[in-house]
């Protein structure tokens, strides 16, 4: 992201006339909002000075000192920077939303950091620019894709490079195309010879070797049709071969991709996006190279083909073809914009009775328990009529637009039918030669009606292409190094003054330090928001930290294979997420080479094993998604013997008691001391009580280590934890007496 | 344990639900002046008739789009340390208060919300999926990208048009129907 503007030359020079010589640039951002106008003005934070500049003037300065509590404010559509001046909050600048928040934010952080200690260097942000930089118009969401700036060139060749292996498959469509062509064009010249020799010569006197000739004509004609036709076939199988194959390579080469990112590169990104690029994009990829390229080509092809032969034939009759052609073309553009327009309003009051229908089938209890049936009724009566109203409009429309345009295009064939008699009359042509000029007007004509399409199509093509390509092109922000070690883990986990943000502006976590020995329960407790998830998601190194470092029995998690890492962490979510399978392939997951055994042990470690052995097939009974629907208690049992089947060392259970009644708490409570013994486990957990049994507890408070020590350590203290304990005994009390 | 420390206990505990209680704002409670650093001062006289000071507030509209000038809470700003400002009460019409502090407040109201009206559509161009709006309105000439028209432009009750752009601005369209004619067989169709 960019942080340093540069200034326009007046904004410059002004800057310079005021200035000190050795001050120093820091941050230049652009402010958008001035006076209730849109105008084009900087800030500039130097060494010494905050700067507002505006149109070659210095509209205000604040000596860095005067300065306190700066904050960025989100209005609406709108946003403002403000402090602290000599003690009375001030207004510094407004700037639009979206575009310039996240600088903003890092501006107060660099600032706040002034404040801590002393300026050091200016701050870089590893955040995405989310704004072209040569012309400044957004990327499309989620990518670094101008569409506008993008090389077109570049993105061709990429494409290119990816079709290796498949290029004899894409290269016949293309051939199988020509010679279609080829034939198209030879046939009315056959034809030609029939007409001039047997249907319009009367004096005929019918020999055997005439028929032969007769037969053999006839003969050509028919295996020309057959010919193409073979041609349409091969071309057909070879098109689903050579696409199946581009799309099913494409798709695995994505989806490895995907497996490969790390977390925080994934969830960048939203689960329809990602399932968007592997099905559609690849889909209208692959649609394009071997259905609309060939097509393209193929016509291309018959239009120069078919200008020669006429130019050839008879100059004069070919401009009767060509000259109205631009008309044409104009006409059928005007048609399909029109038309288009009528469309987009078609589908959008087709997605408004969409997204009624969605609302009110997903919410029908609620609409029924509140008796809302007949509003539900009327607003969707209301939605189907306005679209069936729009759609029977525009399809009567387009019914009849749509023939007579057919007929505009093909209207210069009347001119050539016209003049093509005259010449007939004045015996300067023969019929023959007539119906092969018609014949291929007409094969020039008949695409000509859905010419406007190909930019359209080309450009849809072009930006699934880029889409795929950007995923492909992606590089692992957290690989392991070169020589990663692979150590077998004891449990002791050291976490050395770490700072951590999803935004590198927004530190999650600030200077945590945790020391843990093997085989100690830590719980993690704070107000939500305060980065326990954070915490544990950086032990288990799906995000890499920012400064500081988390050891492992004193080596740096990055040093550690995320293989040996992985494979030895035992992971519990709140969310449990079980895969379509039967119930002992839910628990193998995470070692596939598991005995039943060892399932079974996991199980009953996990107090699993008493509740699978009801189920009607036992230890084989398909869960997941639309499987054998098990209660909140039991899918978080399961998910508890996945995480230990295969013996882990550090054991992370987040939050995996939530939603849970006491009772089923009370079991899983009890499966989670017997698992955690000997191991080095980390739990968060809304509920204190579940933490009763830990070692030590770790209290972060806004992404500080507020507390660290034991229950009874803490309770003394009287701080943060003591005020949870009190509030949760105090909830407690409530219930009781309401009970 | 002896009784009073309990009781600072409780007060301990009492602090930390401590809630603070939104009040009815009016003439007669509130005074808004213009602070210092050109923001928004108010002096809030309690029950008890003491004076509270605060050195900043912010209006803020419950119903930005149906009632502008209704049902206006005046909260504490947010502070990074102490997080989210408490609500310090609700004007329920503008009017309540005095003619000083009203105009105060519509200026600080009109200054947050920003909505540019649009007046002229020069042109949308539409491009893979994204459309490229060159708009001029009441806040000058500008131009902003959007993309799903159909969720993105909405059209109010009382025919107003909300348009929100990818970066989450939002623009208006008092009335379409006033637009001129090409501006109007710009966006037809969405609406």
């Amino acid at each position: 992201m960019k942080l340093m503007y540069d200034l326009p030359e007046s904004d410059e020079a002004a800057y310079q006339a005021l200035a000190s010589p050795s001050e120093k640039k820091m941050y230049c951002l652009p402010f958008d909002f001035h006076n209730g106008q849109r105008v084009k003005g900087y800030m500039l934070m130097t060494d010494k000075c905050l700067y507002k500049i505006l149109d070659g003037q210095i509209l205000a300065s604040w000596e860095l000192p005067r300065l306190h509590a700066m904050t960025t404010e989100v209005m609406y559509g709108i946003c403002g920077l403000f402090a602290k001046v000599d003690g009375h909050s001030t207004l510094l600048c407004n700037f639009i939303s979206g575009r310039n928040l996240p600088r903003y934010s890092l501006l107060v952080t660099a600032f706040d950091r002034y404040e801590e200690d002393a300026l050091t260097d200016p701050m870089e942000s590893n955040e995405p620019e989310r704004y072209c930089p040569k012309c400044g118009r957004p990327f499309m969401p989620g990518t670094q894709i101008c569409p506008f700036c993008q090389s077109k060139a570049e993105v061709y060749k990429k494409l290119w490079g990816l079709t290796k292996g498949l290029r004899l498959y894409m290269l016949f469509p293309l051939l199988a195309a020509a010679l279609s062509v080829g034939i198209q064009f030879t046939l009315p010249v056959i034809k030609k010879i029939l007409i001039n020799d047997y249907i319009t010569n009367t004096g005929i006197v019918l020999t055997a070797n005439v028929l032969a000739h007769f037969l053999l004509i006839v003969g050509l004609i028919a295996l020309g049709d057959l010919f193409s036709q073979l041609i349409n076939i091969a071309r057909s199988r070879l098109a689903v071969i050579s696409g199946g194959r581009f799309s099913t390579m494409m798709r695995t080469l994505l989806f490895e991709k995907v497996q490969s990112l790390s977390i925080s590169s994934i969830s960048k990104r939203s689960v329809g996006d990602l399932m968007g690029r592997i099905n559609n994009d690849v889909s209208v990829v692959q649609d394009f190279m071997v259905n609309q390229l060939p097509t393209y080509f193929a016509q291309l092809f018959s239009f120069f083909l078919g200008l020669i032969l006429m130019l050839w034939l008879n100059w004069l009759m070919c401009l009767f073809i060509f000259i109205p052609l631009p008309f044409t073309v104009w006409l059928i553009s005007r048609f399909w914009g029109h038309q288009h327009r009528r469309d987009v309003r078609c589908w959008i009051l087709s997605m408004r009775t969409n997204r009624n229908l969605q609302d009110v089938l997903s919410g029908i209890r609620v609409v029924k328990t509140y008796g809302h049936e007949d509003e539900a009724i009327a607003e969707f009566t209301f939605h189907t009529k306005k679209q069936a109203e729009k759609d029977e409009s525009n399809s009567k429309l387009y019914n009849t637009f749509f023939p007579i345009l057919a007929f505009i295009v093909q209207l210069g064939n009347y001119f050539i039918l016209f003049y093509g008699y005259n010449l007939l009359f004045h015996q300067e042509m023969d019929i023959g030669t007539l119906d092969q000029i018609r014949s291929y007007a007409g094969i020039i004509y008949g695409p000509l009606i859905w010419i406007t399409f190909i930019p359209r199509n080309i450009s849809n093509f072009l930006t699934s292409v880029s889409k795929v390509l950007e995923i492909l092109e992606e590089q692992p922000d957290i690989a392991d190094i070169d020589l990663p070690l692979d150590i077998r883990i004891e449990g002791d986990v050291h976490i050395d003054n770490i700072t951590f943000g999803y935004d590198s502006f927004n530190p999650v976590l600030k200077k945590v330090s945790v020391d843990v020995k093997h085989g100690e329960m830590i719980g993690i407790v704070g107000h939500s928001g305060c980065g326990k998830s954070t915490l544990i998601n950086l032990i288990m190194r799906l995000y890499d930290v920012n400064e500081g470092a988390i050891t492992i029995d004193g080596v740096n998690i990055k040093d550690i294979s995320q293989n040996a890492l992985r494979s030895q962490i035992g992971v519990v979510l709140q969310e449990t997420h079980l895969f379509y399978g039967s119930v002992r392939d839910n628990i193998k997951y995470a070692m596939p080479n598991a005995s039943n055994d060892e399932v079974v042990a996991a199980a009953r470690m996990a107090n699993a094993h008493d509740f699978i052995i009801k189920l009607p097939q036992g230890y084989n009974t398909i869960i997941g998604e639309k499987g054998y629907s098990l209660s909140g208690g039991e899918r978080q049992r399961i998910a508890i013997a996945r995480a230990l089947i295969h013996n882990p060392r550090i054991l992370i259970l987040d939050e995996a008691t939530a939603a849970l009644d006491t009772e089923t708490e009370k079991m899983i409570q009890d499966a989670i001391s017997k698992v955690t013994t000997g191991r080095t486990t980390f739990a968060i957990a809304h509920r204190l009580s579940t933490l009763r049994n830990a070692d030590k507890l770790i209290v972060l408070d806004h992404g500080r280590l507020a507390e660290f020590g034991t229950h009874q350590e803490l309770l003394a203290s009287k701080g943060i934890y003591y005020k949870l304990v009190m509030a949760q005994q105090r909830a407690a009390a409530i219930k009781q007496q309401e009970g | 344990m002896s009784t009073a420390d309990k009781k600072t206990e409780q007060n301990q505990e009492e602090d930390l639900f401590y809630v603070r209680p939104s009040v009815p704002l009016d003439s007669s409670n509130a005074k808004f002046f213009l602070s210092e650093g050109n923001l928004i001062s108010m002096d809030l006289t309690k029950e008890d008739g003491t004076v509270e000071h605060f050195e900043r507030v912010i209006p803020i509209r419950a119903f930005p789009i149906t009632n502008p000038d209704e049902f206006i809470c005046i909260r504490e700003p947010d502070i990074k340390d102490k997080g989210h400002g408490d609500e310090i009460g609700m004007i329920r019409h503008l009017t309540d208060v005095d003619e000083e502090s009203q105009k105060l407040i519509q200026k600080e109201l009109a200054s947050r919300y920003t909505t540019p009206a649009i007046t002229k559509i020069n042109g949308i161009k539409e491009k893979f999926g994204y459309a490229y709006w060159e708009v001029e309105t009441d806040s000058g000439k500008l131009s902003f990208v959007m993309t799903n028209m159909y969720r993105n432009i909405r059209t109010m009750e009382d025919n107003r048009v909300y348009i929100t752009d990818i970066d989450g601005n939002v623009f208006t369209i008092p009335n379409p129907d006033k637009l001129d004619k090409n501006s109007y067989h710009r966006i037809e169709i969405y609406l």
